[in-house]
């Protein structure tokens, strides 16, 4: 059958299927002449299609993939597998006093929901319905993490319907039955509480069912309160809230779930106000921390009482080494009498706020606690703006001589105030005018992490400038002065000490984002350098002009530059996130973000879930600013390390250079990146990031690491130790020696080095590996295989690059194992497997047509 | 690799390169999912073929709007993607079997499922294939609205004809798809 017939077949068959089915025999008659294949064909067909009427009609449902079991037995809810309006129903989730909840697919905004449908006693008489209608509208305004969002009230087909935000995840109830809850999970899950009742409250909107069912904690610990605004409609008279007279009071089985968090006034069928919401979530506190409930009768009207008259026993007699401070706070949220009582959500988040910044030792923080007093901080938002302000403008009273300054390095400002806490703030400043100056061409300026490591050393600056092989060192001091700040900068030129200027001034409140634009431009041009009209807008932008995301910017890269641990992270990201909650066009801010997220994958996070968010952060930073070479360095980190998306990867690397030619930490992972693609022009790309950060030690790491890539023992074992004298307390060092001495057969040696990099930083994965290995290497078989047992067992609490397994495997010889664990590492896109591809480590694999095949795999030779 | 909504693009203008890109990512991706999904196995968890490939789409091309023609365009492409996924599941599913008769199962309840469906699936498979031969572009009808989920409206925009072509395209089929499937019983 030629392709014309077949054409023709189907417009035949499409019209007679328009006529009456008497008529089709003419019709075929007539329209298919003499051409017997066309007219036999259209008679088979149209039988078929009598034969054929439900085939394919609905769309192959992955019912492939359903297990048909519930659907037998017919326990399957009614809904399930039909449309409401524009949402499939996909399963039901769970039953509540007002209908049953749906998992639903929304066709037309392609998310999932969750869709609640009204039973029909719940909206009976039409004042409850207006009423509920009123209030699920305010409801969907309010927009808050800790709030599920109501999205929509509809109805179709004389259903009434919620749709919600889908919520993965466990009910607090649930999370409570596998108690304990240690005290800062109660502290953080309490903090997000009153966050979202303190936004709802202030939208006018009062819950009046908090409850630990009414609770969902998300798989990251994100807690979701439901249902805002909904509880109301169970009600009919309008006056009395869950009242006495409420029908559910008849049913005991109900009752008791709902009673025992109600407030007083609740319960006495009183006006209820925030106060009654504060009240049930210190219920559920209480409830959180003793592990049994505050108020529990054998009957509904028992555990009324309970509520009305009853004490419950005090937390501290419960478990004995809770903080007193959160005892108080909760027995100050569940007062019979409101007046009592905590007036406001906002007042007890407060209070839960300083009472995790307070307790250092209770919740593992390693920080000085008085630098991070969050009432403090507030106070010095305009400080930090001043500081900047007089820094720059100091600057830009530089009077240049002669040859211009082609270095410079800015040492960080001295903070001489009394006051500990605007420390971050002053490293912050310093930091940003760094980042300022080295986007000015021509002018080399050193890099942020050299020159903090003499922060509060009282270094001769001059002494400084030469190591550091500059021609000019500004130094700085700042005190507080009243209101305003003492700002002493002083610029001196190293060679033969001569101040080129220095200033002393006294500056009240400004707005420094606006007045640093023209400074930096002033400073340039003082040192006699001329920037294109594009390049004097780069450096001198400030990101931002709300000068509290600013500073929270400041805060959360002081967490995650300073400390690389897990809290570190957490605290960088949390503020780095309300930076831009406040400013949500803050492309700096997302750039800190995927650069946080980038470093804490693989060790604190899994890559699958750091990585892509790093990669969002990133990618949000360019589309608000494409001028951000930090963005472009995380971007490029992610592409190459995580997506194997080499091309696109070197293209970032080489804008952010581009963007920032001081940009040592670019520099150095463009060169590692080059280097482990095997092109050696990477290397000269190291030096040029040693040379700009000679004092880190990322960058001082790396060239004994490439030493032993490149089998140069020796040569690696002098470049550690020169790190280990610099820097004793950094685990990196000694393993990577450890590794060199492996390689010489020093195995004595080496072991003693893992042994002293696994006491500085335990939480490091790979010394593990690293130990196994040497282990391996030694016989002792026995020995490796409990570092593999030990890396098992920590895989079950935290994220464990599958590659530190595969190290001890390699060296034990067991090919197959190693090779699965390979697979597992080249699953989860460990980075691993790229920069260690030609380690001595794996040598005893490399044959092995496996090895060749993972890595053609990742678009990397062998 | 360019990013998804270019490579959309690009087959928008019928671009080979651009195409191959496109499903070689939207395959890994659709597999990723129907795999873990498949994994998780909850006894009233209805796994939905186009939920699936929503979901596939929303991660790969982000929540950014996207121009309504690339929209469909990729939706053209997760359709043939899951008629793969779909069916290589129910081959390997055959596979596991021990033997003995399938159930034989009306042709009507396409309400697949692995333990007494899958035989009709490769079937339904196999015939696509063969009317593919014949038809292209109506064989792509059916995968659009069978395995993709797509409205007759949508199929059309995607296809660049009429939705009275596809509607045409669509009885056509399914009573030949239905007869050859029949006949091979």
């Amino acid at each position: 059958m030629t392709p014309q017939q077949w054409e023709r077949i189907k417009q035949i068959f499409d019209a007679a299927l328009a006529e009456a089915s008497a008529d089709r025999a003419t019709f075929l008659q007539a329209n298919c002449g003499d051409d017997s294949v066309i007219r036999s064909e259209v008679e088979r067909l149209l039988a078929e299609h009598e034969r054929a009427s439900g085939f394919l009609d609905r769309p192959s449902h992955g019912n492939a993939f359903a297990l048909s079991g519930s659907q037998i037995s017919g326990t399957e809810a009614p809904l399930t597998g039909q449309k409401i309006s524009h949402y499939e129903i996909l399963a039901k989730l769970g039953e509540g006093g007002m209908g049953i909840v749906y998992r639903a697919f929304d066709t037309q905004l392609l998310r999932p929901v969750a869709l609640k449908v009204l039973s029909h006693n719940a909206l009976a008489d039409p004042e409850s319905n207006r009423r509920f209608l009123r209030e699920a509208r305010t409801a969907s305004a309010l927009n808050h993490p800790n709030i599920a969002h109501v999205y929509e009230v509809g109805e179709a087909d004389g259903t009434r319907f919620i749709v919600m935000e889908h919520i993965e995840g466990r009910t607090l109830a649930a999370t409570i039955r596998d108690l304990p809850l240690d005290f800062a999970r109660v502290l953080e899950l309490g903090l997000q509480a009153a966050d979202a009742l303190a936004e709802a409250h202030e939208h006018g909107i009062i819950h009046r069912d908090v409850k630990p069912s009414n609770i969902m904690i998300t798989p990251r610990g994100q807690l979701k309160i439901l249902d805002f605004g909904l509880a109301k409609v169970r009600s009919k008279q309008p006056d009395q809230e869950r009242g006495l007279t409420d029908s559910s009071l008849t049913s005991p089985g109900l009752v008791v779930g709902t009673t025992r968090y109600m407030s007083p006034e609740q319960v006495l069928g009183h006006d209820v106000d925030q106060r009654s919401d504060i009240f049930s979530l210190g219920v559920v506190f209480y409830e959180m921390v003793a592990g049994h409930p505050a108020f529990a009768g054998g009957t509904a009207t028992e555990t009324m009482d309970q509520v009305l008259h009853s004490e419950p026993e005090p937390i501290a007699a419960i478990r004995s080494n809770a903080p007193r401070e959160l005892g108080r706070i909760i027995r100050k949220c569940i007062e019979k009498d409101r007046g009592k009582r905590y007036s406001s959500a906002r007042e007890l988040y407060t209070d839960l706020l300083q009472l995790r910044e307070n307790r250092p030792l209770a919740f593992g923080f390693k920080m000085d606690r008085r630098k991070f007093l969050f009432t403090a901080a507030l106070r010095w938002v305009a400080a930090a703006a001043l500081l900047v302000t007089a820094l720059i403008a100091s600057l830009y009273l530089i009077r240049g001589r002669g040859d211009a300054i082609d270095s410079l390095a800015v040492l960080p400002l001295a903070n001489a105030s009394r006051d500990a806490d605007i420390e971050y703030l002053v490293d912050g400043i310093t930091e940003n005018l760094i980042n300022s100056l080295s986007q000015v061409p021509k002018l080399r300026v050193m890099a942020r992490s050299t020159v903090f490591s003499y922060k509060g050393k009282a270094a001769d600056p001059l002494e400084v400038g030469r190591k550091l092989k500059v021609r000019a060192v500004l130094t700085g001091r700042v005190a507080q002065q009243g209101d305003a700040l003492k700002v002493g900068t002083e610029l001196v030129r190293v060679a033969d000490g001569s101040q080129l200027w220095g200033e002393q001034s006294t500056w009240p409140l400004a707005n420094i984002l606006t007045m640093q634009a023209d400074m930096v431009k002033q400073i340039s041009e003082k040192l006699r350098l001329r920037l294109t009209g594009e390049q004097r807008q780069r450096s001198t932008k400030s990101y931002t002009d709300n000068t509290e995301a600013y500073h929270l910017y400041l805060r959360g890269r002081y967490y995650s530059l300073n400390l690389w641990t897990a809290d570190g992270f957490k605290k960088g990201l949390d503020y780095l996130n309300r930076a831009i909650t406040l400013d949500p066009t803050y492309a700096l801010a997302y750039a800190g973000l995927a650069a946080t997220y980038y470093d804490a994958s693989g060790v604190y996070y899994q890559p699958q879930e750091a990585m892509p968010k790093a990669k969002a952060a990133a990618v949000k930073a360019l589309e608000l600013d494409e001028e951000v070479a930090e963005a472009h360095t995380a971007l490029a980190e992610v592409m190459a390390y995580y997506e194997w998306n080499w091309k696109e990867a070197e293209k970032h690397y080489q804008r952010a250079l581009a963007l920032n030619p001081n940009y040592a930490l670019a520099h150095l992972y463009y060169g590692q990146y080059l280097v482990e693609q095997g092109r050696l022009e990477g290397v000269e790309e190291m030096r040029q990031a040693e040379r700009l950060d000679p004092l880190t030690p990322e960058t001082s790491m790396l060239l004994p690491l490439w030493h032993y890539m490149a089998r140069q023992y020796d040569e690696a074992i002098s470049e550690c130790l020169k790190l280990i004298e610099m820097k004793p307390d950094f685990y990196l060092g000694h393993s990577i020696l450890g590794l060199a001495y492996e390689q010489k057969r020093m195995l004595a040696e080496a072991m003693a080095q893992f042994n002293e990099a696994r006491r500085l930083d335990p939480q490091q994965p790979f010394t593990l590996g690293y130990l196994g290995h040497a282990y391996a290497t030694l016989g002792k078989r026995s020995e490796a295989h409990e570092m593999i047992a030990e890396m098992r067992r920590r895989a079950q609490r935290i994220y464990v690059d599958p590659f530190a397994v595969a190290i001890v495997y390699a060296g034990l010889d067991e090919k197959d194992e190693a090779f699965t664990w390979l697979e597992r590492a080249y699953d989860a896109h460990s980075e691993s497997l790229v920069h260690y591809k030609n380690a001595p480590l794996l040598d005893g694999l490399r044959s092995d047509r496996r090895f060749t095949n993972l890595f053609r795999r990742m678009g990397l030779a062998s | 690799m360019p990013e998804i909504s270019e490579l959309l693009a690009q087959m928008s203008d019928d671009s080979p390169r651009g195409t191959s890109e496109l499903m070689a990512r939207v395959y890994h991706e659709l597999h990723r999912l129907a795999a873990a999904y498949m994994r998780r196995e909850r006894r009233d968890h209805t796994l939905q073929t186009t939920a699936l490939v929503h979901e596939a789409y929303l991660r790969l091309v982000g929540q950014r709007d996207i121009a309504w023609k690339n929209r469909e365009h990729f939706f053209g492409v997760a359709a043939q993607m899951m008629r793969r996924i779909l069916v290589d599941h129910a081959r390997a599913h055959l596979c596991r079997r021990r033997g003995g008769p399938q159930q034989r199962v009306s042709l009507d309840e396409v309400g697949i499922s692995p333990r007494t469906h899958s035989a009709d699936l490769v079937a339904l498979d196999e015939a696509l294939t063969r009317l593919a031969q014949i038809d292209a572009r109506q064989a792509r009808v059916v995968e659009l609205r069978f395995f993709g989920g797509l409205t007759a409206e949508e199929t059309a925009k995607t296809l660049a004809v009429s939705t009275k072509t596809v509607n045409r395209d669509w009885l056509v089929a399914k009573a030949w798809l239905h007869a050859e499937i029949a006949e091979r019983k």
